[in-house]
C-alpha cells in the first residue's frame, strides 16, 4: 500500500520512510504542506497519509479539511502527527477531518498498529466501493442485454429533454420493436431467444454514435435517444439500426434467426421534461403503424 | 522532570539508548543513520533559530523552535526539548524578551545533546555491522 509522509522535518522523514519500507509500504514523501496537497490532489493519490500537523505551505489540520472536501475520491486515511498533546489540539485534529492521531516522539510498534488499523479500513472502503459501483451498474443496466434499463433510459430521457429544452435542441426517439419475437422463441427456445436479443442489443449500440442512449425499454422493446438531431438525421439513425440488424442472420446455437425491426421516430424540438411522455407516446403510435404496415420498417410521428 | 532554567554547563548529558531503542522497534541501523542525519540537520536548526532570535520574529522563532524540538524529541527527553518548547511558547505569545537568554541556555545544552548523538552514533553503527 502506497503511504504518503509529509513532514517538514527532514529527520522525522528519515525515520518514518525507514520503518514503512521495513514494513512493507511504498512511501511517497512531501516536505511542505503545499507539496502534500499537489500529491493528494492526483489521480494516483496514496490513500494513507502521515501528516505533520505544523508545516509550511499548508498545516496538517487545513491539509486535513481540503482532503475531506476532494468528492468522487477514494477514501484517503489519514493520520495526523504532532507534538502537541492536550485534549482541546486532539479534538481540533479529529474534527479537522483526521482518523487517528499520534504524538511525537512517535513509538514504531504503535505506529505500526496504527498503520494497520488504517489499512483495514481503507480496504473495507474499498469493498464498499466495488459493491456499491456494482449495486448501481445492477440498479440501472438490463442484466440480459447489458443496455440500461427500463428505468434507467426513461431517467435519461427526462435529462435529456431538460438539456435539449434548456439549449433549445431538438431530440429524437426511436421505440424499436422486434418483429414476430414470440415465434422466434417458440420455434428455437428461449435461450435461443436471449441469444437473439443480446446480439440485436449488441447491432443496435454498434449503429449508434457515442452521446446516444438505448435501453431495453420491454421485453423486446428498445428505447434509444438522439440528441441535437433533426428528423431526417434521426430516420437515418433509424435506418442505420434497421439494417444492422436484418442484414445477416443471428447464429444462435447453430440456429441461423432472421431477425428485423420495426421502428417508431419521433422529434422535437424544443421540448420540455413534461413533454417527454407526449413524445414517447407517438413514437409508440409510430411503431404501431410500422407494425400495421408490414413490420421492418420505420414509421414517423 | 529537567529544571530548563537550571545551569548544566559542566553536566553531562546521556541519551536513554535503550528507551530511543525501544521506540525504533530495536532498528541499530535506523538509530545510527538518525545520529548521523542529526548532526547534520541540528546545527543547520540551530543557526536558523538563532538568526530568528537575532532578529526578532516571532514567526520564524515559532517555526524553528517547533521543528528543532521535533527533531530532537527522536531522541527522547531532555532539557533541549523542554527549553525549545520554551521558545516556541514565547513566539506563540508574541514575547520574545527573554528568547536570547533562553536561545543560549539552549546551546550550551544542545552542546551536550550534540557530543551524546554523536557517541551513540559511534556505538550505533558499531551494533548495527556486528549484527
Amino acid at each position: 500500500m502506497r503511504v504518503l509522509i509529509a513532514d517538514d522535518d527532514p529527520m522525522q522523514r528519515l525515520y518514518l520512510t525507514r520503518c514503512l519500507s521495513s514494513w512493507g509500504y511504498e512511501t511517497l514523501v512531501a516536505e511542505d504542506g503545499e507539496e502534500a496537497w499537489r500529491i493528494l490532489q492526483g489521480n494516483d493519490a496514496p490513500p494513507l497519509v502521515l501528516l505533520d500537523w505544523m508545516m509550511p505551505g499548508i498545516d496538517g489540520t487545513v491539509l486535513c479539511q481540503h482532503i475531506r472536501r476532494l468528492k468522487d475520491r477514494p477514501y484517503t486515511y489519514i493520520v495526523l502527527l504532532t507534538a502537541r498533546s492536550d485534549q482541546q489540539d486532539l479534538l481540533s485534529g479529529l474534527g479537522a477531518g483526521a482518523d487517528d492521531y499520534m504524538t511525537k516522539p512517535v513509538n514504531t510498534p504503535e505506529l505500526q498498529a496504527r498503520l494497520r488499523s488504517g489499512q483495514r479500513i481503507i480496504d473495507l472502503q474499498n469493498k464498499l466501493h466495488i459493491a456499491y459501483e456494482s449495486q448501481k451498474y445492477e440498479a440501472t443496466h438490463d442484466s440480459l442485454t447489458a443496455i440500461w434499463n427500463r428505468p434507467a433510459i426513461l431517467d435519461l430521457f427526462s435529462r435529456e429533454c431538460a438539456k435539449a429544452a434548456r439549449k433549445k435542441t431538438a431530440i429524437g426517439v426511436l421505440v424499436a420493436d422486434v418483429d414476430h419475437f414470440k415465434i422466434i422463441n417458440d420455434q428455437f427456445g428461449h435461450v435461443c431467444g436471449d441469444i437473439a436479443l443480446r446480439e440485436i442489443a449488441r447491432r443496435m449500440q454498434a449503429s449508434l454514435r457515442p452521446y446516444d442512449f438505448m435501453g431495453r425499454y420491454g421485453g423486446e422493446e428498445f428505447l434509444v435517444l438522439v440528441p441535437g438531431c433533426e428528423p431526417h438525421a434521426v430516420f437515418e439513425v433509424a435506418e442505420r439500426i434497421r439494417l444492422a440488424v436484418s442484414e445477416q442472420p443471428i447464429n444462435a446455437r447453430d440456429n441461423e434467426i432472421t431477425v428485423t425491426l420495426s421502428i417508431g421516430v419521433n422529434t422535437a424540438s424544443p421540448v420540455s421534461v413534461e413533454q417527454r411522455d407526449e413524445l414517447l407516446h407517438l413514437a409508440d403510435e409510430a411503431l404501431y403503424r410500422a407494425k400495421q404496415n408490414g413490420r421492418n420498417r420505420i414509421e414517423c410521428a | 522532570m529537567h529544571d530548563p532554567n537550571a545551569t548544566c554547563k559542566d553536566a553531562v548529558f546521556r541519551l536513554d539508548e535503550a528507551e530511543i531503542l525501544a521506540r525504533l522497534d530495536g532498528d541499530c541501523q535506523l538509530l545510527a543513520e538518525l545520529c548521523d542525519m542529526a548532526l547534520t540537520e541540528i546545527p543547520r536548526m540551530i543557526e536558523t533559530l538563532a538568526e530568528a532570535v537575532r532578529v526578532e520574529d516571532a514567526n520564524a522563532v515559532h517555526r524553528s523552535a517547533h521543528r528543532l524540538k521535533g527533531s530532537l524529541s527522536i531522541f527522547g527527553a531532555g532539557p533541549h526539548i523542554e527549553i525549545s518548547q520554551a521558545l516556541e511558547d514565547m513566539a506563540l505569545n508574541r514575547d520574545l524578551l527573554r528568547a536570547p537568554e533562553v536561545f543560549g541556555r539552549l546551546e550550551i545544552h544542545l552542546l551536550k545533546f550534540t557530543a551524546a548523538v554523536a557517541a551513540l552514533g559511534k556505538e550505533s553503527h558499531a551494533r548495527a555491522n556486528r549484527r
